[in-house]
């Protein structure tokens, strides 16, 4: 029996503690990486900043094939009637009928803009600021303690230039007007943008491409010392008459055109038995006729092209002259029989582009990309470069700009034809308006198949050379096509195939779906047909 | 009791490396008070009450940075060699402004001992608020990054824990014991800062498949098309859009296709149709374990289960598996007048690829998670010190409730998003095992 009065046991301790210690050891900075805001230094930083933006534009070339090759009249899916959700993306591309939320197309987009951010992350630092009321690139006067030399300084930035319009020109062809993007964006900043008109995509284009003119180095190419791979004035005057052409400016693309051709020291390879094949040669990169290329490395350092996994056929089929790399590949990209047949069969073009497996009934005949197609080791670790211009196509693009048959534009469709033929052009199947610009783009289509130029070209020529019309020629391609695409179950018809070129998605790429979706404080407007 | 701890982390930039965390807590044992001395009935009875705050600074190191990464190129004639390079390649933008996220819960516990610990009874209840919650949030591919790390918004969670264990039988041979549990946890998302909802990191690879955080629904919730089984024939579609309807999403109004609701009512089958079906936090989650044993021969077994809460199956947008499995094609549309059940899809048509209550599955579930059945011997006789025989055999009992047409309705997919649970794909199935053993001890 307890007689206590009730004390109330309820306890409570107190004990505070605090645990603070010196809050300097806690400032880690990244020893491994430096970061974006604190890097640009001293004048080596740059160089390093440079050949980082370089490094970035190999990302894009795994998807470009898909929205450029794929979408043209180049290539297809040889193994037509799949289910295989991969191949049923081709397939979609392949007939205009890609969804907004295709990996390709938002990769494609994701690459770029990534590779765009390094970029003007180091232009911001170069002081290299785009005047988007002039059209121009402006430079800020620098303090004095900047590391480099006035000259110095524009090499830089005109490269870094030419890198962002190279961009920006793959981007406005495939998606038309994006966003436009002249310094590095915060997520909180970006969702306050609207996508920006094609023309002033292409006036930001413009003013990078003649800084580039302007700045780049202007020595002419010389196989011993060479550029490096860097972009030149050569390589951006090219790139500029091609954006002329696009936009059907033809007069301000030929003085640029002549340049090229009169002082680069670029020139064809023609020596040897086979030229055309030596350009796309692992043991002769950065020859005479590359104006600018991306630069691939095997050896396991990551720096490798997966285009020769992708390309080649899946499994060993013994065809002549096609290799099979070392890992899994994809047997994707596979030249139309309609290409194929397309070349004069004397034509080395043909013989190097295209790998055969024959059969019959002719139908069932496979082909497959020889461009780009190369032993590898390991997966993905390709050494062949991506040509982005080459000194055939500046001829061909004269050929383009001038647009009528005359002696010089003659000569240089010659030279470019009669390098891979044995039977020349004559004179007389080209002095028609509508056979000189048939020749003109036949001659591109064989010259660059599976260079990622026909989409892009096709597109072009309705306005530079009219009788050449992408709508008449895709279609005219899906009729050629059509027992490829009607023999398997659940097929296309010829003239669903046909109608395909009148869907308003024929024009345009869509934006990707991620974008649309993660922005809903300032609703992107997706293109027609979507 | 009461403590105050401050923590820092290298996780975080200047001026946002510390956390403050204060605790408080309390306890009454009723039972050793005067007035409750004389019930023996009684054995324990108790009240107990927490109030503390805990942090969060689960995420990967140098978010805090824009750090360049290593990208190499190649210079010189010929095949070149390696330059030094460096460019900015995080996938993952940077955020100087992030801190701690902070977890302020309170908890009210409950214990009661009753008839000389034949019945123990524990119940505690919790409700908790985190504030800055480390989120990782889509961004703009053009920012050149698919997300970026914030401490975006504000979430309460609260719930409660009964647990129930007894002695139903206890004597020299035969003893009889039962454990149960049952737990609720309900989560919901208070704020967003001034956004309305967040969207997680695409899952899978799967473009149009992201979950979505969205104010005033638990942190995740399921965001897409809902469906109304499949469009029989071309009639009822041109019917259809006679009254109106069009869509602007690939692959859509075609016969054997899924037919997707107009939600908002515009007649316009678009994004803007779609809404929230579902979120994988289940209503209860429970388990029951029996403990037998007469003489010298024991069984024990548990029973377990989850009740309410969905999964996305991302088997059912993936033709080899759907191919292979009757499960999710037994009875799909074939034909206007073979229409299956009317809800499963041919298996090409329609918008097969986006993300669709089809692809919305109940994760209820029960199972016998583990049965064993033990004998020890008299081991002295035999100058062991144990000899023992057992069989033990898990998940040999497993029901899924009927919507469930996968292998292993436990299975989710590992990512490193807290917004992207509730996936699954390619699941490794259930396994059954069946475990014979002998145990010798000398």
């Amino acid at each position: 029996m307890k007689t206590y009065n009730k004390i109330n046991k309820l306890f409570i301790l107190f004990s505070i503690f605090s645990l603070a210690s010196c809050s300097d050891n806690l400032d880690v900075d990244n020893v491994n990486t430096p970061t974006q805001d604190a890097f640009y230094k001293s004048a080596s930083d740059f160089t390093v900043g440079l050949n980082g933006c370089y490094s970035t534009l190999r990302a894009p070339i795994a998807y470009e094939w898909m929205l450029t090759e794929v979408r043209s009249d180049n290539t297809y899916l040889n193994n037509y009637g799949t289910t295989n959700p991969q191949n049923l993306q081709i397939i979609s591309n392949d007939v205009f009928e890609a969804p907004s939320f295709d990996l390709f197309i938002e990769q494609y987009w994701a690459t770029t803009y990534t590779s765009i951010r390094s970029i003007n992350g180091l232009t911001d630092a170069l002081g290299a600021t785009y005047n988007q009321s002039t059209g121009t690139i402006d430079y800020a006067a620098t303090a004095a303690t900047f590391p480099l030399s006035t000259a110095e300084r524009k090499r830089i930035a005109g490269e870094a230039s030419f890198m962002r319009a190279y961009h920006y020109f793959n981007l406005v062809r495939t998606y038309g007007g994006v966003f436009l993007l002249d310094k590095i964006v915060t997520p909180d900043e970006a969702l306050l943008l609207s996508r920006s008109t094609s023309a002033d995509i292409y006036k930001f284009i413009i003013a990078d491409l003649k800084n580039a003119k302007d700045n780049c180095t202007t020595a002419k190419y010389l196989a011993t010392a060479g550029t490096g791979g860097a972009a030149t004035k050569w390589a951006a005057e090219a790139l500029l008459a091609k954006v002329y052409l696009t936009l059907g400016q033809k007069t301000d693309a030929i003085p640029l055109l002549t340049d090229v051709i009169s002082a680069s020291g670029h020139s064809l390879i023609t020596a040897g038995t086979t030229p055309y094949a030596d350009v796309f040669s692992a043991t002769n990169e950065l020859n005479a006729e590359i104006l600018f290329a991306i630069r691939f490395k095997s050896g396991s350092l990551g720096y490798g092209s997966s285009l020769s996994n992708l390309f080649s056929s899946t499994t060993d089929q013994k065809i002549t002259g096609l290799v099979y790399p070392t890992g899994t590949r994809g047997g994707y990209n596979n030249p139309t029989p309609e290409l194929y047949t397309s070349y004069a069969t004397n034509d080395t073009r043909r013989t190097f582009n295209i790998k055969t497996k024959t059969a019959t009934p002719a139908s069932s005949q496979l082909f497959w990309s020889g461009k780009h197609n190369i032993a590898v080791a390991s997966l993905n670790d390709s050494e062949l470069d991506c040509p982005v211009l080459r000194y055939s196509d500046v001829l061909l693009m004269y050929c383009e700009a001038v647009g009528v048959y005359n002696t010089t534009t003659f000569a240089y469709l010659t030279q470019v034809h009669n390098r891979s033929v044995p039977t020349a052009i004559t004179a007389a199947s080209v002095s028609t308006q509508a056979t000189y610009e048939k020749a003109v783009a036949n001659e591109r289509r064989w010259e660059f198949a599976m260079e990622n130029q026909r989409w892009f070209d096709l597109l072009r020529f309705t306005t530079t050379m009219p009788t050449v019309n992408a709508k008449a020629v895709m279609k005219s391609h899906f009729a050629l096509m059509s027992t490829y695409y009607t023999q398997f179950n659940n097929p296309y018809t010829t003239a669903q195939l046909e109608a395909k070129v009148d869907n308003p998605k024929f024009d345009l790429s869509p934006i990707p779906n991620v974008e649309i979706v993660t922005n809903t404080k300032n609703p992107i407007t997706q293109n027609t047909g979507y | 009791m009461a403590s105050y701890r401050t923590d820092g982390s290298s996780l975080f930039g200047v001026g946002n490396k510390w956390g403050g965390f204060p605790a408080v807590s309390a306890g009454w044992v009723v039972s050793k008070e005067n007035f409750l001395a004389n019930v023996t009935a009684i054995n324990r009875l108790a009240l107990r009450a927490s109030y503390g705050a805990v942090g969060n600074n689960g995420i990967d190191s140098f978010l805090y940075q824009s750090t360049l990464n290593s990208s190499n190129y190649v210079s010189g004639i010929g095949n070149g060699t390696v330059s030094t390079g460096l460019a900015n390649l995080a996938s993952v933008y940077s955020n100087k402004d992030i801190t701690w996220e902070r977890t302020f819960s309170t908890n009210l516990g409950f214990d009661l001992s009753l008839f000389k610990s034949r019945l123990n009874l524990n119940i505690d209840v919790f409700n908790s608020n985190t504030e800055k919650l480390l989120l990782e949030n889509s961004a703009l591919l053009i920012t050149g990054s698919s997300s970026i790390i914030t401490n975006a918004g504000s979430m309460n969670n609260r719930g409660f824990e009964v647990e129930l264990s007894t002695v139903n039988v206890k004597t020299k041979d035969f003893t009889w014991s039962t454990d149960f549990n049952i737990s609720q946890a309900k989560n919901k998302i208070t704020e967003l800062g001034d956004k309305t909802s967040l969207i997680s990191p695409t899952i899978d690879g799967r473009n149009g498949l992201n979950n979505y955080a969205i104010v005033g629904q638990p942190l995740i919730s399921y965001f897409g098309y809902k469906t109304d089984g499949v469009w029989n024939s071309t009639a009822d579609i041109n019917a259809a859009k006679l009254n109106g309807l069009t869509s602007t999403l690939t692959g859509d109004l075609v016969e054997g296709g899924l037919k997707i609701v107009d939600t908002n009512g515009d007649k316009v089958i678009d994004t803007k149709d779609r809404v929230i079906l579902g979120n994988p936090y289940p209503d209860f989650t429970w388990g029951i374990t029996n403990n037998l044993r007469y003489k010298n021969l024991d069984l024990n077994f548990t029973l377990q289960g989850v009740v309410g809460g969905e999964l996305i199956n991302g088997d059912v947008n993936y033709n080899e598996i759907k191919e292979r499995v009757t499960n999710y094609m037994g009875n799909r549309w074939v034909s206007p007048s073979n229409p299956g059940d009317g809800k499963t899809p041919y298996l090409t048509n329609g918008v097969n690829p986006l993300f669709t209550d089809a692809a919305v599955e109940d994760a209820t579930y029960f199972t016998l998670r583990e049965v064993a059945l033990g004998y020890s011997f008299d081991a002295s006789k035999l100058k062991l010190s144990t000899l023992r025989l057992s069989l033990t055999g898990q998940n040999l009992f497993f029901v899924n409730n009927k919507d469930y047409r996968g292998i292993n309705i436990e299975a989710r997919t590992a990512t490193s998003s807290a917004l992207t649970d509730g996936y699954q794909r390619g699941a490794f199935p259930i396994q059954k095992t069946v475990l014979f053993g002998v145990e010798i001890g000398f």
